[in-house]
């Protein structure tokens, strides 16, 4: 039998197969600390400092009223009780978008925005998580209903308590409060998603926005994607004396991000059924720990290559995002707590 | 390769070389078709941001295309690369037009478009390559060697699919011809561990693994079983090389979901569609099996010679039923070879493949223009929308973005019929061992009867 010899194809193989582990190498050595960023006061201005491998975008966004980046984050996936949302078609050859593969990819597209503190709770757990976490955590709900551990359709739900205590609750998928999760089925429950937003003010009708919401900016800053509309909030709709955002695009009566506050707390609602571009939108809306309070103070877009630094106008918050529309990197720095 | 250059490398294959890159160039930078091209992106973001090829959505691929990403993301780091794209609200609308071919209000930048344009460029220039060097080998004519290389890189397809596709089927092409190449050369190893990348990287050229045994039992009947062990240890080598990272994380099930979710529009594996697009494999592997046998049993005067068309053969039968266009890229060199060295009558069926189906990329010509629509001053909107409205407008209740797109799938079926047809009746018919072996044990009508 032949020996290796030098001609053409051998070469060539030799390139491929060389080629071939050097990008697994990249692929897979690639990691969320390649990117790190910083604040510093300086004066009246807050400096900054990023720091990333190969060249991207950044957006350096100085928020007032924000919250503190959340000290726990759960996820809310209970496969034995009853979910209710949508299923949704995806690009050829992907996986389905269900609410386990959904739930699944919270933690990795969280992380990059560097909330690594994620739980996935089943009902019971919510209900610990919820006891033993008040004000600075934060509970995803993707199921389309809340379990009967903690909702019951009643202003006294364990959930309703926790979010008027400071909780931030961050749903998605069907039109929140209108139904109990329990291991037999879903129980509708009439004017539920009053409880949470004051009113009936969601709009469980299919419709796409085509505009961003007008304003101050921070959408564009924050590169949000998602513009599907279904049960989104009418906000004109909303009680006067109830704080709220609008973010994300809009069709002038519903936004893809409506963020609502309940008593010390807030509800965010991200319009729509699943998709991936809802995920990040998610993810973003929670790492960026914008509020119903939140105003864009300064914004800064640029090209970080190694290092890069630059100064903001001082709010109470400071939110790094490298990567644009492609994000790789996430993080908010407190002002005060740095 | 050194040795070898010279005679690949004339000034007329330069010329040919040369347009077919300056074409290329051209059209990857004013049309790009931006659903494939966004997730190329979006895979280069997820990985970059330690993600990883499939811890979140966006890659639906087996891993090699992801691999040659990252190396392909050292190159625009080199250049200064910052944005691959954006998404813009002008283009919302676009994507509640549910067209065969997706589209996307999601733009690549012209700088990315162009770098992926170029790495595809590359492996077509490769694939130009081997393809030279196999009819060389086999068929012994430098003249049909530098034909045969100069239709591949002035092909249509080839060029409508890499150029303004952004789809690496090229490289299943390369990497099959390669595996081919390492065979006649008697490098088992390094062929099975370039076969197994090949399958990784789209899983079409694993159907043809009997031919490619049946080849090393052909070539080498005194010795074949040590030189097969050889091939199976490179392939298996190589499978884990590839795969040992989605092990490791626990995501290899996503890995191969171009395997089993591709006929579902929800992902699902268990759709009627599903089950027919398995139980079609099931057709192709046996008739992948009976050709091996075939070669392996029938005596041949020139066994790689008589290989070329086993692989013509075996791989039409692969996309018997209707695929993507691009696809067609794995057996376009086999085509070409056949039509050039062995029988042009082959040319029909390769024209029709070839040229006409490229016109599928027309089917998504104003998303293709979005690029240059949105980041230059080249193309006003205004200039722009009534293009779009004349694809999107309805003529017997279909636009004419399906309208196109089904027309071309219709020909292409057609054209792989005709090629099957063909060869089928060259076979039984006109005197071949393969049609004596075959007519010697096709049960005989009693006399009379």
């Amino acid at each position: 039998m032949n020996a290796l010899r030098l001609t053409a194809p051998t070469l060539l193989a030799i390139c491929i197969i060389v080629v071939v582990i050097a990008g697994e190498a990249i692929v897979f050595t690639s990691s969320h600390n390649d990117y790190s960023s910083d604040i510093a006061a300086e004066g009246g201005s807050i400096g900054y400092v990023i720091n990333g491998k190969g060249t991207h975008e950044y957006d350096a966004i100085s928020l007032s009223g924000g919250l503190d980046r959340p000290k726990a984050v759960a996820v809310y996936y209970d496969p034995a009780y009853a979910s209710d949302y949508e299923k949704v078609s995806v690009a050829v050859g992907g996986r389905a978008l269900d609410q386990q593969y959904y739930v699944q990819q919270m933690g990795p597209t969280l992380q990059l925005r560097d909330i690594g503190n994620v739980v996935v709770c089943d009902a019971a757990g919510l209900k610990d998580f919820i006891s033993a976490n008040g004000k600075d955590s934060a509970v995803i709900c993707l199921s389309g209903a809340l379990p009967d551990t903690v909702y019951d359709g009643t202003s006294g739900s364990p959930i309703i308590e926790w979010v008027s205590a400071g909780g931030r609750l961050y749903w998605a998928g069907n039109v929140i409060g209108a139904e109990i999760s329990t291991k037999g089925g879903l129980v509708p429950v009439k004017d539920g998603t009053s409880l949470f937003l004051g009113t009936e003010c969601v709009d469980a009708s299919d419709a796409k926005a085509y505009g961003s919401v007008k304003g101050d900016g921070l959408s564009d800053a924050l590169s949000l994607l998602n513009n599907d509309l279904r049960y989104g909030v009418v906000t004109g709709s909303l009680p006067s004396d109830r704080q709220h955002l609008e973010l994300g695009y809009t069709d002038g009566e519903r936004s893809s991000i409506s963020i609502v506050g309940l008593g010390d707390g807030m509800v965010c609602i991200v319009a729509g059924d699943y998709s991936n571009f809802q995920r990040i939108d998610l993810a973003q809306i929670v790492a960026s720990g914008i509020s119903p309070s939140t105003e864009l103070v300064d914004a800064e877009h640029g090209k970080v290559s190694g290092t890069v630094r630059g100064s903001l106008e001082a709010g109470d918050h400071v939110y790094i995002c490298i990567g644009g529309d492609f994000a790789v990197f996430g993080k908010l720095h407190g002002v005060g707590s740095e | 390769m050194i040795s070898y250059g010279p005679r690949f490398l004339t000034k007329w294959m330069l010329l040919i070389i040369l347009i077919g890159v300056v074409i290329r160039l051209v059209l990857g930078f004013l049309l790009t078709y931006n659903y494939d091209v966004y997730h190329w992106a979006l895979t280069i973001s997820n990985f970059e941001a330690g993600n990883g090829l499939y811890d979140t959505a966006g890659y639906y691929y087996t891993p090699v295309w992801g691999y040659f990403l990252g190396v392909f993301t050292q190159f625009t780091e080199l250049f200064g690369l910052d944005s691959l794209g954006d998404r813009f609200a002008e283009l919302l609308f676009t994507e509640d037009d549910v067209c065969i071919t997706p589209h996307t209000a999601f733009v690549t930048s012209l700088g990315f478009n162009i770098g992926i344009t170029v790495l595809i460029t590359i492996f077509d220039i490769l694939t130009a390559f081997m393809v030279h060097w196999i009819v060389r080998e086999v068929f012994k004519d430098d003249r049909k060697a530098m034909i045969c290389a100069a239709i591949w890189m002035l092909c249509p397809l080839v060029i409508v699919v890499g150029a303004i596709g952004g789809m690496f089927d090229v490289m299943s092409a390369f990497l099959l011809l390669l595996c081919v190449a390492l065979l006649m050369k008697e490098q088992e190893l390094l062929a099975g561990m370039i076969l197994s990348t090949a399958v990784m990287l789209k899983f079409f050229p694993g159907f043809l693994v009997f031919l490619l045994i049946a080849y090393i039992i052909v070539k080498h009947r005194d010795d074949w079983k040590p030189r097969m062990a050889k091939a199976v240890l490179g392939a298996g080598v190589m499978l884990a090389i590839i795969m040992v990272p989605q092990v490791m994380d626990g995501t290899i099930m996503d890995s191969l979901s171009f395997m089993t979710a591709r006929a579902s529009s929800e992902g699902e594996g268990i759709s009627l569609d599903s089950i027919m697009m398995m139980l079609s494999y099931v057709a192709i592997l046996v008739g992948e099996v009976i050709l091996a046998l075939l070669y392996v049993k029938v005596k041949h005067d020139d066994d790689d010679r008589a290989f070329i068309g086993y692989l013509l053969f075996g791989s039409l039968i692969i996309f018997i039923f209707p695929s993507a266009p691009q696809y067609l890229l794995m057996l376009a060199p086999f085509l070409v070879i056949h039509a050039c060295c062995s029988d042009r009558r082959i040319w029909v069926p390769l024209i029709l493949l070839m040229v006409f189906t490229s016109l599928f990329d027309l089917s998504s010509l104003p998303m293709e223009m979005t690029s240059v629509l949105m980041y230059t001053d080249w193309l006003p909107m205004d200039a722009w929308m009534p293009i779009y409205d004349a694809f999107a407008s309805k003529m017997f209740g279909i636009t004419t973005f399906d309208a196109i797109d089904e027309l071309c799938f219709i020909m292409q079926s057609v054209a792989v019929i005709i090629a099957i047809a063909m060869i089928a009746y060259r076979v039984l018919l006109e005197g071949t061992e393969e049609g004596r072996f075959i007519r010697e044990r096709l049960p005989r009508s009693p006399k009379g009867a």
